[in-house]
């Protein structure tokens, strides 16, 4: 007997896609910190010149993080921002190959890596 | 004399988890992964606990209301990240509950509302026995008691020995 949690897709794609994005921050302060660099919610705060209780509740996730607030935390801890909207069902032949990439714990993680050619002339209208 | 592998060893401790989910006495936990991420760890849930899961977690409200993750939204992402075998070392995801150094072995999965209390019965295999929103079990202080519940229904529990994995964060899950 299994059981699936009851959530529909649209809650599952916002859910994780929250938790993906604080989790993307959490991560890069741990990082920063391994690499020497003293960063805490008050010095964050300091360069946004906001309280250390907001910078609190935008990492612990007691409140919505904005767009505007996301590049404002990016900018605060030195990071620039990747976004990418990636096409579910890639059609067979079409210009995404799966590459496996192998992590520093020497796990092979297979991911979807896109490399694309497209002519610039597609371009016009999206830029 | 039987000699038996570890894998043989490995078997017999699924079969019990077989068995006693056959008997509803305990039910896996599934989660939607991408098709590229194979499950590295497994859930089980008390039938208690799925009911809660049912009546109960839907009906929460994220404490800081819209724009951050409901409840529910919050344990899919949990559940998501533990059975795809992501690492959930920090205190705000997983740890073992105070005192540490016990020996109830019970662990603590958590997100910002919500709560689960369970063991490993071996390595990366978690049976949740108690579930309850964040705010009723620190605002009553339900540690001790749900921690002491879940070592009593691990004990009524018909599982081969040894029940539970003792020790850190590295020694209940590989990754």
């Amino acid at each position: 007997m299994s059981y699936r949690l009851e959530i529909s897709p649209l809650q599952q794609k916002a859910g994780r896609f929250i938790g993906l994005v604080r989790d993307a921050f959490l991560i890069a302060i741990l990082d920063e910190r391994k690499s020497g660099k003293r960063i805490t919610q008050q010095s964050i705060a300091k360069k946004l010149d906001v309280d250390r209780a907001a910078v609190n509740r935008w990492l612990s996730g007691d409140a919505n993080l904005t767009l505007r607030t996301i590049a404002h935390l990016a900018y605060a801890i030195d990071r620039d921002i990747v976004f990418e909207l990636r096409n579910r069902n890639p059609k067979e032949g079409s210009n995404v190959v799966t590459l496996p990439t192998v992590e520093k714990s020497g796990k092979v993680h297979p991911r979807k890596t896109r490399i694309e050619a497209r002519p610039l002339d597609s371009l016009a209208g999206v830029l | 004399m039987l000699k038996l592998s570890s894998k043989d060893v490995l078997l017999t401790f699924m079969a019990t988890l077989d068995s006693l989910t056959k008997q509803g006495h305990l039910i896996k936990i599934e989660v939607g992964l991408d098709p590229e991420i194979l499950p590295e760890r497994v859930i089980y849930a008390l039938p208690s606990v799925v009911r809660w899961l049912k009546a109960e977690l839907p009906m929460l409200v994220a404490e800081w209301g819209e724009g951050s993750q409901s409840p529910i939204e919050q344990v899919d992402y949990r559940f998501k990240q533990f059975i795809a075998g992501e690492n959930l070392s920090s205190w705000q995801a997983m740890h073992v509950m105070r005192p540490a150094d016990g020996d109830h072995h019970i662990w603590e999965l958590k997100t910002k509302d919500v709560r689960f209390f369970g063991w490993f019965y071996q390595k990366d295999v978690f049976v949740i026995a108690q579930a309850a929103s964040a705010n009723l079990v620190k605002q009553n202080n339900l540690y001790p008691g749900l921690r002491d519940v879940c070592v009593q229904l691990r004990e009524r529990l018909d599982l081969d020995e040894p029940k539970v994995v003792v020790g850190g964060y590295s020694n209940v899950v590989s990754s």
